[in-house]
């Protein structure tokens, strides 16, 4: 009896419902620290207020008596840090850093998260069409994402974001656009994983006993994409937060009076070409540097306790 | 006499093949201008070497595989006028059991997932008193219902794979190699079993094999295929007894009486 055509994983995902996936994640050392690295800045954005409102601030008030009467630059070390400002406070408009950071993270990740889901969801549905439908769906779609491949896609998201018309809701454009551009590799990967699936005898028997495609493509091969899809997921994260951050930095981003890490790492750039405040950009930067760092380990720890493959097998 | 379960006239398939040029280009004649009935209620044996094209001919009986050219009727339709509908009810009629048990059932799906899964293709619900009726004719208890299939052996889940073709009680099983995966000590086991149904249920079968001795024992008549071609068909043991084609003498003597199973 051969057990080659089962794989490990799967004998554990059969099991699973006893070890859950959270489990298994959290005991990778990689696995937790990404995942902590990745949900204390995630809780800061989602407690925005009531974190702001602890500190006793908001991300409006401009407080100049903190800030140094010649150029603008906080008083104090840290920038300005206190028990009133946590993380200082901005120079020359002298806003509280650590509300705008915090709501900052809210918009970044807002974006981020609603890209990758749309992204990812698109991805699934057409990934398991293309591996069930194989034929002529799996040549067009193959043909449209190299040309997706081909494009210059973040020249084209700049390009967009440039031109976006000053009446439409920039952070939903930046969802679409970010979105229209992320669907292509989990795509394709979803699809060649799907393909594989389609082709197991398990599928060949359920065929084989009058079952709607509908069913199989739910009951037979849904569950072996699950994991993948996840990962993909966790994996087109960090790479959404920092387009999202780098689009702000370019001043192509949200809008001007919406708190963005993108956009405090832009504005802190004089302050630290010529010294006077480095805090400025040390903080905002060092919560993408965290959520960027902690998605990544995570969604590689993930994929490495759910066992898929996401090399692109096209 | 009434109409076979199943009857294919000149049957051929030719597979293409990807990317060729010159011979390629043609694809790859698996099947060639075969003709073969099943009666009801009988089993019908079908040898030949590794690639002779029986795995193909067989699985266009159900319309997993289409056929290039000719006419395949099962039980009373033509498989190629069928439409989706059509096919996928002409499916609860035939069942199939595959090589490798192993292979042929989800391994995230519990035994009664699997059934279930069964009746729900045709819009039926069941019972588990239904279940562990099914199970328990196929010689397996109740408590292999909640097991995943690594959590049983390759003959136990053999077994079950029979259950699922027997839950829509179907007129013909195609078992393709059945029990080629399997221990040759649980071979007999699941041969008998497949015997059983063929007499008590009136189930006709056909079964496809490399192995003549098994054949032999277990089949009414036997046709013997060679590249893509029927060379030789006849009552089991007049085959076995004198084989007349070159091809089928090779099959009869590379199975010595002893390995015969019991
Ligand atoms: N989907 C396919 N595409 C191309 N060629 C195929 C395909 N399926 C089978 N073939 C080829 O057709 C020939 C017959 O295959 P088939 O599986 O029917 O043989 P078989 O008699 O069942 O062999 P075995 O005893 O090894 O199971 C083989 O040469 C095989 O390589
Ligand atoms: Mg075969």
């Amino acid at each position: 009896m051969s057990w080659s055509s089962v794989s490990i994983a799967e004998i554990q995902q059969a099991e699973g419902r006893g070890t859950p996936v959270l489990g298994r994640l959290l005991r990778k050392r990689s696995g937790a620290v990404g995942l902590v690295m990745l949900i204390v800045p995630l809780v800061a954005g989602l407690c925005a207020p009531l974190l702001v409102r602890i500190e006793g601030q908001d991300p409006n008030t401009m407080h100049t008596d903190l800030l140094d009467p010649d150029g603008g630059r906080p008083l104090g070390a840290f920038g300005g840090v206190s028990a009133d400002h946590w993380l200082g406070v901005v120079p020359v408009t002298g806003v509280d850093l650590f509300a705008q950071i915090v709501y900052g993270i809210r918009s970044s990740l807002f974006i981020a998260f609603g890209a990758s889901i749309l992204s990812i969801a698109f991805a699934a549905v057409l990934g398991t069409a293309i591996g069930y439908f194989g034929g002529w769906l799996n040549a067009v779609a193959g043909r449209v994402i190299d040309f997706m491949f081909g494009f210059p896609g973040l020249m084209f998201v700049i390009a967009v974001m440039a031109i976006v018309p000053p009446e439409m809701p920039r952070g939903l454009v930046l969802v679409l656009v970010l979105a229209f551009f992320g669907w292509t590799v989990p795509a394709r990967i979803i699809g060649a994983q799907a393909g594989a699936v389609n082709a197991r005898a398990f599928v060949e028997a359920a065929r084989a006993t009058g079952a709607p495609p509908w069913q199989i493509i739910r009951r037979e091969m849904l569950p072996h994409l699950f994991g993948l899809v996840v990962v993909l997921f966790a994996m087109s994260l960090p790479g959404n937060v920092s387009v999202v951050a780098g689009l702000s930095f370019l001043g192509v981003g949200l809008r001007g009076d919406v708190p963005d890490l993108g956009k405090l790492l832009s504005d802190s750039l004089p302050w630290i070409y010529s010294g006077a405040d480095v805090w400025y950009m040390i903080f905002p930067g060092a919560v993408v540097f965290l959520i960027v760092f902690g998605a990544t380990l995570a969604g590689d720890a993930l994929r490495d306790v759910l066992d898929v493959r996401t090399e692109d097998a096209a | 006499m009434s109409e076979p379960i199943l009857e294919m006239t000149d049957v051929s398939k030719r597979y293409r093949t990807a990317g060729g040029f010159g011979r390629g280009r043609k694809g790859f004649l698996a099947v060639d201008g075969v003709s073969l009935h099943v009666e009801r209620g009988e089993a019908l044996g079908l040898v030949g070497e590794s690639g002779s094209g029986k795995s193909t001919l067989a699985r266009m009986a159900n319309g997993l595989v289409v056929p290039t050219s000719g006419t395949v009727r099962t039980d009373g339709q033509d498989v190629a006028r069928l439409g989706r509908r059509g096919l996928r009810r002409l499916r609860r009629n035939v069942a199939m059991v595959f090589q490798d048990p192993l292979a042929s059932l989800n391994p995230l799906q519990t035994v009664r997932q699997t059934l279930e899964n069964v009746f729900r293709a045709h819009g039926e619900t069941t019972s588990t008193a239904e279940l562990v009726a099914l199970l328990e004719s196929v010689g397996l208890g109740a408590d292999y219902l909640g097991r995943y299939p690594h959590e049983a052996s390759g003959g136990q889940l053999q077994r079950v794979a029979v259950a699922r073709a027997l839950a829509l009680k179907p007129d013909l099983i195609i078992a393709d190699e059945p029990t080629s995966a399997l221990d040759v000590s649980v071979r007999a086991q699941i041969l008998n079993l497949l015997a059983d149904l063929q007499r008590d249920q009136g189930i006709s079968f056909l079964h496809v094999s490399h192995d003549l001795a098994v054949i032999r024992l277990y089949s009414d008549r036997v046709a013997v295929m060679q590249r893509g071609r029927i060379v030789e068909t006849g009552p089991s043991d007049e085959i076995f007894r004198s084989p007349q084609h070159p091809c089928t003498r090779a099959l009869v003597e590379a199975t010595p009486e002893a390995e015969l199973p019991a």
